[in-house]
Protein backbone atom coordinates (compact mmCIF):
# COMPACT_ATOMS: atom_id res chain seq x y z
CA UNK A 1 0.00 0.00 0.00
CA UNK A 2 1.63 3.17 -0.73
CA UNK A 3 -1.37 5.60 0.65
CA UNK A 4 -3.01 4.73 3.21
CA UNK A 5 -5.55 7.09 4.75
CA UNK A 6 -7.70 6.30 8.10
CA UNK A 7 -10.41 8.70 9.44
CA UNK A 8 -8.86 11.77 8.40
CA UNK A 9 -9.66 15.23 10.03
CA UNK A 10 -8.88 18.88 8.85
CA UNK A 11 -10.21 22.33 10.47
CA UNK A 12 -9.24 25.35 10.05
CA UNK A 13 -10.46 28.06 12.16
CA UNK A 14 -13.22 25.71 13.74
CA UNK A 15 -14.44 25.19 10.13
CA UNK A 16 -14.18 21.20 8.96
CA UNK A 17 -12.53 20.91 5.72
CA UNK A 18 -12.23 17.33 6.12
CA UNK A 19 -14.63 14.62 7.90
CA UNK A 20 -13.43 11.10 8.66
CA UNK A 21 -11.62 10.43 5.20
CA UNK A 22 -10.15 7.47 4.68
CA UNK A 23 -8.77 5.73 1.46
CA UNK A 24 -6.03 3.41 0.12
CA UNK A 25 -4.06 3.87 -2.88
CA UNK A 26 -2.28 0.57 -4.09
CA UNK A 27 1.88 0.94 -5.40
CA UNK A 28 1.76 1.32 -9.30
CA UNK A 29 -1.83 2.47 -10.06
CA UNK A 30 -3.23 6.13 -11.26
CA UNK A 31 -5.55 6.80 -8.41
CA UNK A 32 -8.45 9.85 -9.28
CA UNK A 33 -9.51 11.74 -6.86
CA UNK A 34 -12.72 13.07 -7.77
CA UNK A 35 -15.32 15.69 -6.11
CA UNK A 36 -17.27 19.04 -6.59
CA UNK A 37 -15.25 22.92 -5.72
CA UNK A 38 -14.41 23.00 -2.70
CA UNK A 39 -14.78 19.19 -1.72
CA UNK A 40 -11.43 19.00 0.43
CA UNK A 41 -9.89 16.87 -2.66
CA UNK A 42 -6.78 19.92 -2.42
CA UNK A 43 -6.70 20.00 1.42
CA UNK A 44 -6.44 16.18 0.99
CA UNK A 45 -3.52 16.22 -1.06
CA UNK A 46 -1.87 19.03 0.75
CA UNK A 47 -2.13 16.73 4.14
CA UNK A 48 -0.50 13.75 2.11
CA UNK A 49 1.87 16.16 0.44
CA UNK A 50 3.27 17.32 4.07
CA UNK A 51 2.08 20.77 3.41
CA UNK A 52 -0.85 20.89 6.05
CA UNK A 53 -1.09 18.70 8.99
CA UNK A 54 -3.99 16.85 10.32
CA UNK A 55 -6.15 18.01 13.09
CA UNK A 56 -6.74 14.09 13.71
CA UNK A 57 -6.11 10.91 11.88
CA UNK A 58 -3.83 9.07 10.04
CA UNK A 59 -2.38 9.27 6.88
CA UNK A 60 0.82 7.08 5.46
CA UNK A 61 2.37 7.91 2.17
CA UNK A 62 5.07 4.72 1.52
CA UNK A 63 4.74 3.89 4.96
CA UNK A 64 5.60 6.89 6.70
CA UNK A 65 3.31 9.14 8.96
CA UNK A 66 2.40 12.72 7.32
CA UNK A 67 2.69 14.30 10.73
CA UNK A 68 6.22 12.87 12.14
CA UNK A 69 7.87 11.66 8.82
CA UNK A 70 7.63 14.70 6.95
CA UNK A 71 11.43 15.09 5.59
CA UNK A 72 11.33 11.17 4.17
CA UNK A 73 8.10 11.34 2.50
CA UNK A 74 8.69 14.83 1.02
CA UNK A 75 12.17 12.63 -0.47
CA UNK A 76 10.27 10.29 -1.96
CA UNK A 77 7.23 12.57 -3.87
CA UNK A 78 6.55 14.96 -6.96
CA UNK A 79 3.86 17.49 -6.21
CA UNK A 80 2.11 19.39 -8.66
CA UNK A 81 0.10 22.38 -7.39
CA UNK A 82 -3.01 23.48 -9.08
CA UNK A 83 -1.06 26.47 -10.44
CA UNK A 84 1.90 25.20 -12.03
CA UNK A 85 4.17 26.61 -9.41
CA UNK A 86 6.57 28.06 -11.78
CA UNK A 87 8.69 30.68 -11.47
CA UNK A 88 7.63 33.48 -14.17
CA UNK A 89 11.08 35.35 -14.09
CA UNK A 90 13.32 32.01 -14.45
CA UNK A 91 13.34 29.90 -18.14
CA UNK A 92 12.14 26.63 -18.46
CA UNK A 93 15.96 25.21 -17.52
CA UNK A 94 15.95 27.65 -14.83
CA UNK A 95 12.63 26.40 -13.06
CA UNK A 96 13.88 22.81 -13.38
CA UNK A 97 17.32 23.91 -12.39
CA UNK A 98 16.23 25.41 -8.87
CA UNK A 99 13.82 22.27 -8.41
CA UNK A 100 16.73 20.65 -8.76
CA UNK A 101 19.06 21.86 -6.22
CA UNK A 102 16.04 21.72 -4.14
CA UNK A 103 16.00 17.60 -4.10
CA UNK A 104 20.47 18.28 -3.59
CA UNK A 105 20.94 16.60 -7.18
CA UNK A 106 24.56 17.37 -7.82
CA UNK A 107 24.96 19.82 -10.77
CA UNK A 108 27.12 17.17 -13.07
CA UNK A 109 23.69 14.81 -12.39
CA UNK A 110 20.94 17.86 -12.73
CA UNK A 111 22.07 18.63 -16.55
CA UNK A 112 21.65 15.23 -17.74
CA UNK A 113 18.34 14.48 -15.46
CA UNK A 114 17.04 18.27 -16.95
CA UNK A 115 17.96 17.29 -20.79
CA UNK A 116 16.25 13.86 -19.92
CA UNK A 117 13.02 14.97 -18.34
CA UNK A 118 12.98 18.00 -21.08
CA UNK A 119 13.03 15.45 -24.14
CA UNK A 120 10.34 13.44 -22.25
CA UNK A 121 7.87 15.97 -22.00
CA UNK A 122 8.60 17.34 -25.47
CA UNK A 123 9.93 20.81 -24.03
CA UNK A 124 13.91 20.71 -25.08
CA UNK A 125 12.87 23.63 -27.94
CA UNK A 126 11.49 25.66 -25.24
CA UNK A 127 14.15 25.31 -22.12
CA UNK A 128 15.44 29.46 -22.64
CA UNK A 129 12.28 30.32 -22.85
CA UNK A 130 10.83 32.39 -19.69
CA UNK A 131 7.95 30.57 -17.89
CA UNK A 132 6.21 34.12 -17.96
CA UNK A 133 5.54 33.60 -21.73
CA UNK A 134 4.08 29.70 -21.81
CA UNK A 135 1.08 28.68 -22.85
CA UNK A 136 -1.26 26.83 -19.99
CA UNK A 137 -0.33 23.91 -21.73
CA UNK A 138 3.28 24.16 -22.01
CA UNK A 139 3.39 25.59 -17.97
CA UNK A 140 1.67 22.35 -16.77
CA UNK A 141 4.00 20.34 -18.82
CA UNK A 142 6.72 22.15 -17.16
CA UNK A 143 5.38 21.56 -14.19
CA UNK A 144 4.68 18.15 -14.38
CA UNK A 145 8.85 17.96 -15.57
CA UNK A 146 9.60 20.17 -12.55
CA UNK A 147 7.49 17.58 -9.96
CA UNK A 148 9.05 14.47 -11.44
CA UNK A 149 13.23 15.99 -10.87
CA UNK A 150 13.60 14.28 -7.98
CA UNK A 151 12.33 10.84 -10.37
CA UNK A 152 9.45 10.22 -7.48
CA UNK A 153 8.04 7.35 -6.35
CA UNK A 154 4.47 9.08 -5.52
CA UNK A 155 2.99 11.76 -7.81
CA UNK A 156 0.17 14.35 -6.29
CA UNK A 157 -1.13 16.04 -9.16
CA UNK A 158 -3.68 18.57 -8.28
CA UNK A 159 -5.66 19.18 -11.35
CA UNK A 160 -2.92 18.54 -13.85
CA UNK A 161 -5.97 18.95 -16.67
CA UNK A 162 -7.77 21.90 -15.59
CA UNK A 163 -8.11 24.76 -17.96
CA UNK A 164 -5.99 23.10 -20.88
CA UNK A 165 -7.90 22.60 -24.62
CA UNK A 166 -8.89 19.30 -24.97
CA UNK A 167 -6.12 18.16 -26.78
CA UNK A 168 -3.72 19.28 -24.20
CA UNK A 169 -5.51 17.28 -22.14
CA UNK A 170 -5.46 14.28 -24.12
CA UNK A 171 -1.02 15.06 -23.86
CA UNK A 172 -0.93 15.71 -20.47
CA UNK A 173 -2.84 12.09 -19.80
CA UNK A 174 -0.86 10.81 -21.95
CA UNK A 175 2.21 12.22 -20.09
CA UNK A 176 0.77 10.65 -16.74
CA UNK A 177 0.04 7.12 -18.76
CA UNK A 178 3.69 7.06 -19.23
CA UNK A 179 4.55 7.90 -15.93
CA UNK A 180 2.64 4.90 -14.71
CA UNK A 181 4.19 2.86 -17.16
CA UNK A 182 7.49 3.69 -15.46
CA UNK A 183 5.95 2.29 -12.22
CA UNK A 184 5.14 5.41 -10.55
CA UNK A 185 1.89 5.86 -8.00
CA UNK A 186 -0.14 8.71 -8.82
CA UNK A 187 -2.51 10.43 -7.33
CA UNK A 188 -4.33 12.83 -9.23
CA UNK A 189 -7.45 15.04 -8.70
CA UNK A 190 -9.98 16.34 -12.00
CA UNK A 191 -12.66 17.54 -12.90
CA UNK A 192 -12.21 15.78 -17.02
CA UNK A 193 -14.19 12.17 -15.46
CA UNK A 194 -14.27 10.64 -19.47
CA UNK A 195 -10.30 11.15 -19.44
CA UNK A 196 -9.88 9.60 -15.85
CA UNK A 197 -11.78 6.73 -17.28
CA UNK A 198 -8.73 6.14 -19.63
CA UNK A 199 -5.79 6.38 -17.07
CA UNK A 200 -7.05 5.96 -13.29
CA UNK A 201 -7.17 2.27 -11.44
CA UNK A 202 -9.32 3.21 -8.78
CA UNK A 203 -10.91 6.19 -7.81
CA UNK A 204 -12.24 8.24 -4.44
CA UNK A 205 -15.30 10.75 -4.14
CA UNK A 206 -15.22 13.06 -2.04
CA UNK A 207 -17.94 15.58 -1.22
CA UNK A 208 -18.42 18.02 1.59
CA UNK A 209 -15.39 16.92 2.90
CA UNK A 210 -16.61 13.27 3.37
CA UNK A 211 -15.99 10.18 1.09
CA UNK A 212 -18.84 9.30 -0.33
CA UNK A 213 -17.32 5.88 -2.54
CA UNK A 214 -13.57 4.85 -3.08
CA UNK A 215 -12.44 1.75 -4.94
CA UNK A 216 -11.63 -0.04 -8.32
CA UNK A 217 -13.54 1.81 -11.04
CA UNK A 218 -14.41 -1.74 -12.55
CA UNK A 219 -16.16 -2.59 -9.13
CA UNK A 220 -17.71 0.74 -8.04
CA UNK A 221 -19.06 0.49 -12.26
CA UNK A 222 -20.39 -3.25 -11.55
CA UNK A 223 -21.54 -2.14 -8.24
CA UNK A 224 -24.03 0.82 -9.36
CA UNK A 225 -24.36 -0.56 -12.65
CA UNK A 226 -22.75 2.62 -14.41
CA UNK A 227 -21.63 2.26 -17.73
CA UNK A 228 -19.34 4.97 -17.38
CA UNK A 229 -16.97 7.10 -14.90
CA UNK A 230 -19.53 10.50 -15.40
CA UNK A 231 -22.72 7.98 -14.81
CA UNK A 232 -21.07 6.75 -11.27
CA UNK A 233 -20.09 10.43 -10.15
CA UNK A 234 -23.59 12.09 -11.07
CA UNK A 235 -25.23 8.93 -9.22
CA UNK A 236 -22.48 9.41 -6.36
CA UNK A 237 -22.32 12.84 -6.02
CA UNK A 238 -25.37 13.79 -7.57
CA UNK A 239 -27.82 14.10 -4.97
CA UNK A 240 -25.25 15.67 -2.64
CA UNK A 241 -24.12 18.14 -5.27
CA UNK A 242 -24.65 21.79 -4.08
CA UNK B 1 27.90 26.50 2.79
CA UNK B 2 24.73 24.14 2.49
CA UNK B 3 24.67 23.71 -1.26
CA UNK B 4 20.44 24.12 -0.79
CA UNK B 5 20.90 27.42 1.01
CA UNK B 6 22.86 29.00 -1.93
CA UNK B 7 20.61 27.23 -4.80
CA UNK B 8 17.53 29.59 -2.74
CA UNK B 9 19.32 32.36 -2.48
CA UNK B 10 20.97 32.20 -5.89
CA UNK B 11 17.35 32.08 -7.16
CA UNK B 12 16.18 34.99 -4.98
CA UNK B 13 18.94 37.25 -6.34
CA UNK B 14 17.82 36.30 -9.99
CA UNK B 15 14.16 36.64 -9.06
CA UNK B 16 14.71 39.86 -7.41
CA UNK B 17 16.99 41.78 -9.42
CA UNK B 18 14.74 41.04 -12.52
CA UNK B 19 11.64 43.08 -11.40
CA UNK B 20 11.42 46.36 -12.31
CA UNK B 21 9.12 46.88 -9.31
CA UNK B 22 12.33 46.74 -7.10
CA UNK B 23 15.30 48.09 -9.02
CA UNK B 24 13.66 51.40 -9.32
CA UNK B 25 13.31 52.24 -5.18
CA UNK B 26 16.77 50.18 -5.21
CA UNK B 27 18.70 52.68 -6.66
CA UNK B 28 16.48 56.00 -5.54
CA UNK B 29 17.18 54.22 -2.14
CA UNK B 30 20.79 54.16 -2.58
CA UNK B 31 21.19 57.11 -4.89
CA UNK B 32 19.06 60.05 -3.03
CA UNK B 33 20.83 59.48 -0.02
CA UNK B 34 24.32 58.87 -1.07
CA UNK B 35 24.38 61.98 -3.34
CA UNK B 36 22.67 64.19 -0.40
CA UNK B 37 25.21 62.74 2.37
CA UNK B 38 28.47 62.03 0.89
CA UNK B 39 29.09 65.22 0.37
CA UNK B 40 28.64 66.59 4.05
CA UNK B 41 30.86 64.43 5.33
CA UNK B 42 33.79 66.22 4.67
CA UNK B 43 32.13 69.81 5.66
CA UNK B 44 31.62 68.23 9.16
CA UNK B 45 35.35 66.76 9.56
CA UNK B 46 36.24 70.58 8.25
CA UNK B 47 34.63 71.75 11.10
CA UNK B 48 36.18 70.21 14.00
CA UNK B 49 33.16 68.24 15.31
CA UNK B 50 34.05 64.60 14.99
CA UNK B 51 30.09 63.78 16.36
CA UNK B 52 28.61 65.39 13.33
CA UNK B 53 30.51 62.96 11.33
CA UNK B 54 29.63 60.10 13.62
CA UNK B 55 25.93 61.05 12.85
CA UNK B 56 26.12 61.32 8.62
CA UNK B 57 27.87 57.52 9.12
CA UNK B 58 25.08 56.07 10.94
CA UNK B 59 22.33 57.64 8.54
CA UNK B 60 24.85 56.45 5.23
CA UNK B 61 24.35 53.19 6.93
CA UNK B 62 20.72 52.95 6.73
CA UNK B 63 21.04 52.64 3.02
CA UNK B 64 22.48 49.36 2.85
CA UNK B 65 19.39 48.31 5.59
CA UNK B 66 16.69 49.75 3.49
CA UNK B 67 18.37 47.80 0.06
CA UNK B 68 17.99 44.98 2.19
CA UNK B 69 14.58 45.63 3.18
CA UNK B 70 13.47 46.45 -0.18
CA UNK B 71 15.10 42.75 -1.14
CA UNK B 72 13.33 40.78 1.35
CA UNK B 73 10.64 42.27 1.66
CA UNK B 74 9.25 40.59 -1.48
CA UNK B 75 10.74 37.02 -0.69
CA UNK B 76 7.59 35.42 0.59
CA UNK B 77 5.00 37.77 -0.81
CA UNK B 78 6.23 36.81 -4.34
CA UNK B 79 5.89 32.80 -3.75
CA UNK B 80 2.52 33.15 -2.78
CA UNK B 81 1.67 35.69 -5.96
CA UNK B 82 3.08 33.52 -8.16
CA UNK B 83 2.00 30.82 -6.68
CA UNK B 84 5.14 28.64 -6.13
CA UNK B 85 4.84 28.56 -2.27
CA UNK B 86 3.90 24.79 -2.69
CA UNK B 87 6.49 23.89 -4.94
CA UNK B 88 9.25 25.15 -2.12
CA UNK B 89 7.66 24.15 1.05
CA UNK B 90 6.92 20.70 -0.68
CA UNK B 91 10.50 19.55 -0.73
CA UNK B 92 12.78 18.23 1.28
CA UNK B 93 14.33 21.66 2.72
CA UNK B 94 14.20 22.84 6.64
CA UNK B 95 12.50 25.26 7.54
CA UNK B 96 16.12 26.88 8.65
CA UNK B 97 17.13 26.13 4.88
CA UNK B 98 14.64 28.67 3.73
CA UNK B 99 14.96 31.17 5.85
CA UNK B 100 19.00 31.41 5.51
CA UNK B 101 18.49 31.14 1.65
CA UNK B 102 16.03 33.80 1.60
CA UNK B 103 18.11 36.03 3.87
CA UNK B 104 20.99 34.99 2.23
CA UNK B 105 20.32 37.17 -0.74
CA UNK B 106 19.12 40.41 1.17
CA UNK B 107 22.41 39.77 2.90
CA UNK B 108 24.51 39.94 0.15
CA UNK B 109 22.73 42.45 -1.21
CA UNK B 110 23.34 45.09 1.76
CA UNK B 111 26.85 44.03 2.05
CA UNK B 112 27.86 45.01 -1.78
CA UNK B 113 25.85 48.07 -0.71
CA UNK B 114 27.76 48.36 2.55
CA UNK B 115 31.25 47.74 0.89
CA UNK B 116 31.04 50.11 -1.57
CA UNK B 117 30.38 53.06 1.24
CA UNK B 118 32.98 51.86 3.30
CA UNK B 119 35.78 51.66 0.39
CA UNK B 120 34.55 55.27 -0.97
CA UNK B 121 34.47 56.70 2.56
CA UNK B 122 37.58 55.07 3.92
CA UNK B 123 39.83 55.68 0.50
CA UNK B 124 38.18 59.26 -1.07
CA UNK B 125 37.34 61.19 1.99
CA UNK B 126 39.56 63.65 3.62
CA UNK B 127 37.85 62.66 6.92
CA UNK B 128 40.50 61.59 9.63
CA UNK B 129 40.25 57.18 10.20
CA UNK B 130 40.06 56.51 13.93
CA UNK B 131 38.53 53.68 16.08
CA UNK B 132 35.23 54.58 16.22
CA UNK B 133 34.87 54.83 12.32
CA UNK B 134 36.49 51.64 11.66
CA UNK B 135 34.16 50.28 13.98
CA UNK B 136 31.20 51.79 12.57
CA UNK B 137 32.13 51.01 8.92
CA UNK B 138 33.72 47.38 9.17
CA UNK B 139 31.69 45.76 12.05
CA UNK B 140 28.25 47.67 12.81
CA UNK B 141 27.36 48.32 9.09
CA UNK B 142 27.42 44.30 8.22
CA UNK B 143 25.43 43.45 11.67
CA UNK B 144 22.89 46.20 10.93
CA UNK B 145 22.58 44.77 7.71
CA UNK B 146 22.03 40.96 9.31
CA UNK B 147 19.66 42.32 12.00
CA UNK B 148 17.61 44.41 9.15
CA UNK B 149 17.34 40.92 7.64
CA UNK B 150 16.68 38.66 9.56
CA UNK B 151 13.85 41.14 11.18
CA UNK B 152 12.30 41.78 7.70
CA UNK B 153 12.46 38.02 6.68
CA UNK B 154 10.86 36.74 9.71
CA UNK B 155 8.07 39.48 9.70
CA UNK B 156 6.64 38.49 6.40
CA UNK B 157 7.18 34.97 6.33
CA UNK B 158 5.13 34.63 9.66
CA UNK B 159 2.78 38.14 8.35
CA UNK B 160 3.22 37.73 3.86
CA UNK B 161 0.60 40.28 3.53
CA UNK B 162 2.42 42.95 5.85
CA UNK B 163 5.02 43.56 2.72
CA UNK B 164 1.93 44.54 0.55
CA UNK B 165 2.11 48.19 0.52
CA UNK B 166 5.32 48.22 1.59
CA UNK B 167 4.49 48.68 5.34
CA UNK B 168 7.50 45.59 6.30
CA UNK B 169 9.96 47.86 4.90
CA UNK B 170 9.40 49.95 8.08
CA UNK B 171 10.23 46.98 10.53
CA UNK B 172 13.78 46.71 10.03
CA UNK B 173 14.22 50.78 10.39
CA UNK B 174 12.01 50.90 13.61
CA UNK B 175 14.03 48.11 15.16
CA UNK B 176 17.06 50.10 14.39
CA UNK B 177 16.15 53.10 15.48
CA UNK B 178 15.00 51.39 18.80
CA UNK B 179 18.60 50.16 19.22
CA UNK B 180 20.35 53.21 18.29
CA UNK B 181 17.89 55.54 21.00
CA UNK B 182 18.59 52.73 23.36
CA UNK B 183 22.78 53.17 22.54
CA UNK B 184 22.41 57.06 23.10
CA UNK B 185 20.18 56.68 26.13
CA UNK B 186 23.24 54.55 27.73
CA UNK B 187 25.97 56.93 26.44
CA UNK B 188 24.43 59.77 28.49
CA UNK B 189 23.74 57.85 31.40
CA UNK B 190 27.48 55.70 31.71
CA UNK B 191 28.81 59.13 29.64
CA UNK B 192 31.15 56.66 27.70
CA UNK B 193 33.22 57.33 25.00
CA UNK B 194 32.77 56.94 20.94
CA UNK B 195 34.52 53.75 21.21
CA UNK B 196 32.78 51.98 23.77
CA UNK B 197 29.56 53.35 22.58
CA UNK B 198 30.36 51.29 19.69
CA UNK B 199 31.46 48.64 21.18
CA UNK B 200 28.15 48.65 22.85
CA UNK B 201 26.69 49.04 19.40
CA UNK B 202 28.03 46.21 17.89
CA UNK B 203 27.46 43.37 20.83
CA UNK B 204 23.69 44.63 21.36
CA UNK B 205 23.08 44.00 17.35
CA UNK B 206 24.73 40.65 17.55
CA UNK B 207 22.73 39.64 19.72
CA UNK B 208 19.40 40.70 18.66
CA UNK B 209 20.30 39.43 15.32
CA UNK B 210 20.94 36.01 17.12
CA UNK B 211 17.97 36.30 18.77
CA UNK B 212 15.70 36.93 16.03
CA UNK B 213 17.36 34.37 13.89
CA UNK B 214 16.35 31.95 16.41
CA UNK B 215 12.75 33.28 16.80
CA UNK B 216 12.10 33.38 13.30
CA UNK B 217 12.75 30.03 12.41
CA UNK B 218 11.27 28.45 15.59
CA UNK B 219 8.33 30.75 14.06
CA UNK B 220 8.62 29.83 10.63
CA UNK B 221 5.25 27.82 9.93
CA UNK B 222 4.64 26.07 6.70
CA UNK B 223 0.86 25.53 6.75
CA UNK B 224 0.58 29.63 7.54
CA UNK B 225 2.13 30.33 4.37
CA UNK B 226 0.17 27.58 2.54
CA UNK B 227 -3.06 28.57 3.64
CA UNK B 228 -2.24 32.37 3.03
CA UNK B 229 -2.56 31.49 -0.61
Amino acid sequence: MMIKVNNLTKEFNGVSALNGVSFQVNEGEVFAYLGPNGAGKTTTVNILATLLTPTSGKATVAGYDVTKDAMEIRRLIGYLPEDFGLYPSLTVYGNLDFAAGLYRISKSERKERIRELLEFFGLWEKRDVLASTLSKGMKQKVGIARATINDPKILFLDEPTSGLDPGMAREVLKLILRLKEEGKTILMTTHLLARAEQVCDSIALINKGKILRTGEITDIKAELKSKTLEEVYFAVVGENYE
Amino acid sequence: MNNVIVEIGKKELKTTFKSKSVILPLLMAIGIPLFALIPQLPKAAAGGGLEGVYLILFMLLLIPTVITSLVGMNAFLNEIKWKTIKSLLVAPVSEKEIFVGKSLACIISGLIVEACLAVVILAFLPIPIDVPILITLLVIGPLLVMFATFLIISATSRFPSSAEGGAAAFIPVGGIMAVFLLCFFLQRLFKIGPTLTNIMIALILAVLAFVTYIIATKWFNRERLVTSL
